[in-house]
């Protein structure tokens, strides 16, 4: 037999065959940007500017190590590490234009099938666990040399280990650690809850982010454990002894060197069954072990193995010698519940150890909620003292007096009961004496005094009590009771005080609630931003009424000095602060009035001033507030770099809404995210900035990463909000991340009666294709979309299941296509009625007669019933009816056939055909979209066959997508033809990218986009709707290139 | 170029018809060798100059298309044909952007070091040849399936077949068991088409170097350049 070319096999390749390779493409197949490029001769690309380019990791340039490209998609910009499995670089998505990291595994291991294995489940496990405290892995891929990589987030900020070692004493910023710590808890809980064990925690694998976000990085040794848990882990092992868990080099780092050999992890932070290699019995309890280690060394500054070898590290670790650990801990002067926490954690046995990540979440949790507490009560304490202050020059007095009275009488009595008496003197004096110091203290210490004044009250008690109990001299006794009388007699004063301060406080926290809003997401953000603004101030208005209303004062009409005193405490600037927000809400929220009343809101601003006269940048912020216009240079002005850093969160709040209010959308978001620079943990900078860019992101289908960020870092810091969850959900969904359908499901589950939500979810499963559980949501979702409008993308599938009467009813029809409707329905005469009604209404012209012109032709109902009966002819294609028509009439036809008939959609493909076939200037006719974009919508819907009644072939579904495919290049070529001309409006350019990235998101397109649909039709068919999709990605990015230049 | 190839056009017609300011030659010219010219820039200079990539891709064509410019004194007796003109345009303009950029880094800090001006020219001649190879290439393909469309169903399929073997990267035998045909037919039909996409390759280079003495010794040549 003659020999063959080598045509089989991938490699190696003859000289013909390379240039075939070049001239085909095939050296540069994988990215999609270079074959767009090859395709359309355009340079690709867009990169925007990175505001945190000073915290990106240190790269090293790239050594020998080879693997300076990752398929053709990642360049190499430099290496950031080094592990055990491989080494992480710095990368660049040639095809995004972002950054990332890439890990590639080592050279060494690319014949080692468990080490590839275990690489591979690395990026399978970042990649299925979706959680904000988890580095996402972007894609896994082959080098050239068939090594594998992983792309995943470049990460900006600093590890916890860094963070540590720049304390000067353990006992700094304590509560941000804890609060680090919690997070990192709930990370790994999330990961204990799908049952995944990260193996190899320690502070050097923990990433604390710019803006106060957590991540939990190198899930290098992570394992995901069997059903059943340890019994089952242990019976794999027994099974698999000679293929036991990766054994492998873990990285270096410092003092927690890694060992090669048996073990895994890092020693210092090792659980002790860990350290002895006993792989498998690890399970969520040794990473429990690891959190203990985490915060032995948050509280004490060590990790509890801190040997000067590592060998002898290992040692303890195995033996579990901490007790030179939990005796530091014992001098840190740290929190009983903390140490104790610690300790359990720490336990030797994993069975006395809390028993996954969740439950040490929990007591952290709570223990933080203690402390939140006590703040709160010794603010309450501190207004007390003040009120007491006054009386502890009294009761000193009286001390005296006593004590010279007590010497006068002592002489007197005898022996035994002097006995007795001094018996009780020796017990009750230091109460007393330790009372009069603690006081003392206290009132030097002010409001940090407040947990001493109260322990200078129990001692005090104490003294009584000792008093009380036994035999006490007259003179002890008359002095410890008149100092408790004392303090008796004055108590309603301080209790009046103090529930005064106390409700000042709350409501201060309600203000900020309000400002935060309720916990629904609604339509709102989506809307125009001075809408969303005027309605988000109105309800801001009504609700700060409200809560002054409740403490009965009415800021509109008490004078200022009078208003101001109601606030005369500790917290005045921060009432300033909440009559300036008040003052910013009623402004933006009166102006839709066409006679604003101003006065009403400079009014708030001299309360303002009254309760806060001193502080120049405020009253500065002030001056612009209560400007005839408010002026969005002059208040950026106040917001430089400089002076936000030196602002405290509600200051940024206000001049963020000022800024907005002025119409300064980027300013606002700038400001913000400066904002939260100094105030990461502030949940209302997180919420608003995602909004505030969601809002106007969402509406062109995008969801960019700083609204993904700042909406993450809001969950973080409350979990349980519903409005973040949704929005993130559908950031996702835009995103193209299955994930966001997942989530707005599960939220829908939870609430099932929210209205946003039902009509959320229903577009949003539309949108990829999800038809069958959309159509059952339908009767649900249509209460909402009644409500919010209808959405003509979708108006076909409400006719089809017969909402249309209902939606006829509400007047939702009203304006879009009620007469064809009519017709439809052999209403003629209740149609010609709407069609007169309507040729009076000249905006209505267009949508009145839709999609039909020809309606409009019509002078009677009886024109009307002829027309019908000529279009219904016509869904026989094969009609002689047809060949008297022109090119239009039957587009008109094939229009309203593919919106009233979605079980005769190849028909109306057909009629499409026809018509463009008769005259290809058809294709242009304009409606709500183009008449060529509209027939390749429906022609991809029809390939789907999503009713069930089609009953086409699978070569009938082949050609319907082709079709499909067709049109929408030849779309694509006219976009791009228009955007080679360089005097193409900004607008149109807009317009166009608005309409392709809405491609992303739509249904109609769903059967020759979505991953399901293309497995499931011939490879050929696939390619080719991939590559109509790598077509529109291209494009949209080159339209996003004009539009940001 | 769309038809130049199979008339008894060269490359010289298009360079002249394109010096002389006609629109569809310029626009012809410009997308021929626009892949070439950034290519070449965007790996002279890797990230270092990356912003100035689309300002040198113009000054190039700058060069060679304006009035008088560099390609209306272009000498069509030079051995090697259009290549090294073009060759000598690019790197030309690379330099000037190269010594501009020193000399600002210069200016801006006294003591910085000029490491980042490449200096091995040799090398990215190379560099300059393998991508001049690559255009010729596609250019090839281009060609060969312009004429396929001529020849009809059995040569499309060739193309299809080059396309998915090379583009997709998919082995003959998968070809075949997709197509539902003999894989002998699939490897006849290759050999068939790899002769055709020769045969455009030769077409190219006569275009690029008219009058070439012998043209399978310039082919193999050119893709000798293709080795790494």
């Amino acid at each position: 037999m003659k020999k063959r070319s080598n045509g089989d096999a991938p490699s190696p390749l003859d000289p013909l065959e390379r240039g075939l390779s070049a001239g085909f493409g095939g050296d540069r197949r994988d990215s999609v940007l270079g074959s767009l490029e090859r395709s359309t001769g355009a340079r690709l690309s867009l990169v925007l500017p990175d505001p945190d380019a000073d915290q990106e990791p240190v790269v090293k340039p790239v050594g020998s190590t080879n693997a300076t490209a990752l398929g053709a998609r990642y360049e190499v910009l430099g290496e950031i590490a080094r592990g055990g499995l491989g080494v992480v670089f710095k990368g660049r998505d040639r095809d995004l234009g972002r950054d990332v990291a890439v890990k590639v595994l080592h050279d060494r291991f690319k014949e080692d099938r468990q080490v590839t294995e275990r690489f591979v489940e690395e990026a399978q496990i970042g990649g299925q666990l979706q959680h904000p405290g988890i580095v996402p892995v972007y894609e896994l891929g082959l080098q050239d040399d068939d090594r594998p990589f992983f792309a995943m987030k470049l990460i900006k900020g600093q590890t916890l280990a860094e963070l540590l070692r720049k304390r000067s004493a353990p006992s700094d910023s304590r509560p941000r650690f804890l609060s680090i710590f919690l997070q990192v808890c709930k990370t790994i809980a999330y990961a204990h809850a799908r049952r995944v064990v990260h193996r190899d925690l320690k502070p050097s694998n923990i990433m604390v982010g710019n803006f106060g976000e957590v991540q939990v990085v190198d899930w290098g040794l992570a394992k995901v454990l069997r059903r059943g848990g340890v019994a089952d882990e242990t019976a794999i092992a027994e099974s698999r002894k000679k293929e036991s868990v990766i054994e492998t080099v873990r990285s270096q780092e410092g003092s927690s060197v890694s060992i090669p050999g048996s073990l895994m992890g890092t020693p210092a932070y090792m659980s002790p069954e860990q350290a002895r290699g006993e792989v498998e019995r690890l399970d969520e309890r040794s990473d429990v072990f690891s959190l203990g280690a985490v915060l032995c060394e948050i509280l004490s500054g060590k990790p509890p193995f801190d040997a000067d070898e590592l060998s002898e590290v290992v040692r303890d670790a195995a033996a579990c010698r901490h007790d030179a650990a939990f005796q530091r801990l014992e001098s840190a002067q740290v929190e009983k519940e903390l140490v104790e926490l610690t300790r359990s954690c720490l336990a030797p046995s994993p069975d006395a150890r809390p028993a996954d990540a969740g439950e040490v979440a929990g007591r952290i949790e709570s223990y933080l909620q203690t402390v939140e507490d006590r703040a709160r009560k010794a603010v309450v304490r501190a207004a007390e003292l003040r009120v007491r202050a006054r009386s502890i020059l009294t009761v000193g007095c009286l001390a005296v007096v006593g004590l010279i009275i007590a010497g006068g009488t002592y002489l007197g009595l005898d022996q035994k009961r002097q006995e007795r008496e001094n018996n009780t003197r020796h017990q009750a004096e230091p109460a007393l004496a330790a009372a009069n110091r603690l006081a003392g203290q206290a009132e030097h210490a002010g409001l940090l005094g407040a947990p001493i004044w109260q322990e200078a009250l129990d001692e005090a008690k104490r003294a009584q009590a000792v008093v009380a109990a036994g035999e006490a001299a007259p003179e002890l006794k008359s002095r410890v009771d008149a100092t408790m009388r004392n303090l008796e007699s004055r108590g309603h004063e301080v209790q009046a005080q103090a529930e005064k301060e106390a409700a000042h406080v709350k409501w201060l926290e309600q203000f900020v609630e309000v400002r935060i809003g309720p916990d629904v997401l609604h339509e709102l953000y989506f809307w125009n931003a001075p809408k969303r603004r005027e309605q988000e101030s109105t309800r801001r208005v009504v609700e700060y009424e409200h809560l002054f209303r409740e403490i009965g004062l009415n800021p509109s009409t008490s004078d200022a000095p009078a208003a101001a005193a109601f606030f005369d405490c500790d917290h005045r600037i921060r009432a300033s602060l909440a009559f300036d927000a008040f003052a910013e809400a009623t402004r933006v929220a009166s102006l839709r009035m066409k006679d604003p009343d101003s006065e009403r809101w400079r009014h708030l601003v001299r309360i303002a001033r009254h309760l806060d006269p001193d502080d120049p940048w405020r009253n500065a912020l002030r001056d612009e507030l209560v400007r005839e216009e408010l002026n969005a240079s002059s208040i950026l002005g106040l917001a430089s770099v400089t002076a936000i850093r030196e602002r405290s969160a509600e200051e940024v709040a206000l001049v963020v809404s000022l800024i907005d209010a002025a119409g300064d959308i980027g300013g606002a978001i700038q400001t913000q995210i400066e904002g939260l620079r100094v105030h990461p943990s502030d949940f209302w900078l997180n919420q608003s900035l995602s909004q505030l860019v969601a809002s106007d992101e969402l509406t062109s289908r995008r969801f960019s990463e700083v609204a993904s960020w700042a909406c993450s870092a809001a969950l973080i810091l409350r979990p349980d909000r519903r409005a973040e969850r949704t929005l993130l959900a559908l950031g996702d969904f835009q995103d193209g991340n299955p994930i966001g359908v997942e989530t707005l499901r599960e939220l829908l589950r939870e609430t099932p009666n929210e209205q946003f939500l039902q009509s959320t979810n229903f577009f949003a499963l539309m949108g990829t294709g999800f038809f069958d559980e959309a159509f059952a949501l339908l009767p649900e979702a249509m209460k909402a979309i009644q409500v919010s409008g209808l959405d003509w993308e979708y108006a076909p599938f409400f006719f089809h299941f017969g909402y249309t009467e209902e939606l006829h009813g509400a007047g939702t029809l009203s304006i879009l296509n009620q007469v064809p409707y009519l017709i439809e329905n052999e209403r003629y005469d209740e149609a010609w009625t709407m069609l007169k009604r309507g040729r009076k209404m000249p905006s209505a012209r267009r949508h009145i007669g839709f999609p039909n012109p020809f309606v409009l032709r019509a002078r009677s109902a009886e024109d009307l019933r002829d027309l019908h009966q000529r279009w219904r002819a016509c869904r026989d294609t094969e009609s002689p009816e047809l060949a008297s028509m022109d090119a239009a009439e039957i587009l008109a036809i094939a229009e309203t056939e593919s919106w009233f008939h979605l079980e005769n959609l190849p028909v109306a493909v057909r009629l499409f055909q026809r018509a463009f076939d008769a005259d290809p200037e058809t294709k242009e006719t304009f409606h709500f979209v183009r008449a060529r974009q509209w027939a390749a919508f429906v022609s991809a819907l029809a390939s789907a066959d999503v009713i069930g009644s089609q009953r086409i072939t699978a070569k009938e579904r082949s050609e319907l997508r082709h079709l499909s495919l067709t049109w929408l290049h030849e779309e694509l070529d006219l976009i791009e033809r228009d955007l080679a001309d360089p005097q193409l409006p900004k607008d149109r350019t807009e317009q166009y990218s608005r309409a392709l990235h809405s491609m992303h998101g739509y249904g109609w397109l769903a059967p020759i986009r979505e991953p399901r649909f293309l497995g499931a039709m011939p490879e050929e068919d696939a390619h080719a709707c991939r590559f109509l999709w790598a077509r529109i990605h291209g494009v949209g990015a080159m339209m996003d290139q004009i539009i940001h230049r | 170029m769309s038809d130049a190839p199979d008339s008894q056009a060269t490359c010289w017609t298009l360079i002249q018809a394109a010096a002389a300011g006609e629109e569809s030659p310029r626009s012809e010219f410009a997308r021929q060798y626009l892949p070439l010219v950034r290519r070449y820039l965007a790996a002279r200079w890797r990230d270092l100059f990356s912003g100035e990539i689309d300002d040198a891709v113009q000054e190039v064509f700058l060069a060679c298309l304006q009035k008088e410019g560099a390609l209306s004194r272009a000498d069509r007796g030079r051995a090697g044909g259009f290549r090294p003109f073009l060759f000598g345009v690019i790197r030309n303009v690379a330099r000037r952007f190269e010594d501009r950029r020193a000399r600002r880094r210069a200016r801006e800090r006294p003591d910085a070091d000029l490491d980042h001006v490449p200096d091995r020219e040799d090398s990215l001649d190379r560099l300059l040849d393998r991508e001049w190879a690559r255009c010729m290439m596609a250019q090839a393909a281009e060609h060969h399936q312009r004429t396929a469309l001529a020849r009809g169903a059995n040569a499309r399929q060739g193309v299809e077949l080059l396309r998915m073997r090379f583009f997709d990267g998919l082995p003959l035998r998968d070809i075949a068991t997709r197509w539902k045909e003999d894989p002998e037919k699939v490897h006849q039909l290759y050999r068939t088409a790899r002769e055709q996409f020769r045969n455009s390759l030769r077409k190219i280079v006569e275009f690029h170097q008219p009058g070439v003495a012998d043209l399978d010794a310039e082919c193999r040549r050119l893709l000798s350049l293709l080795e790494e």
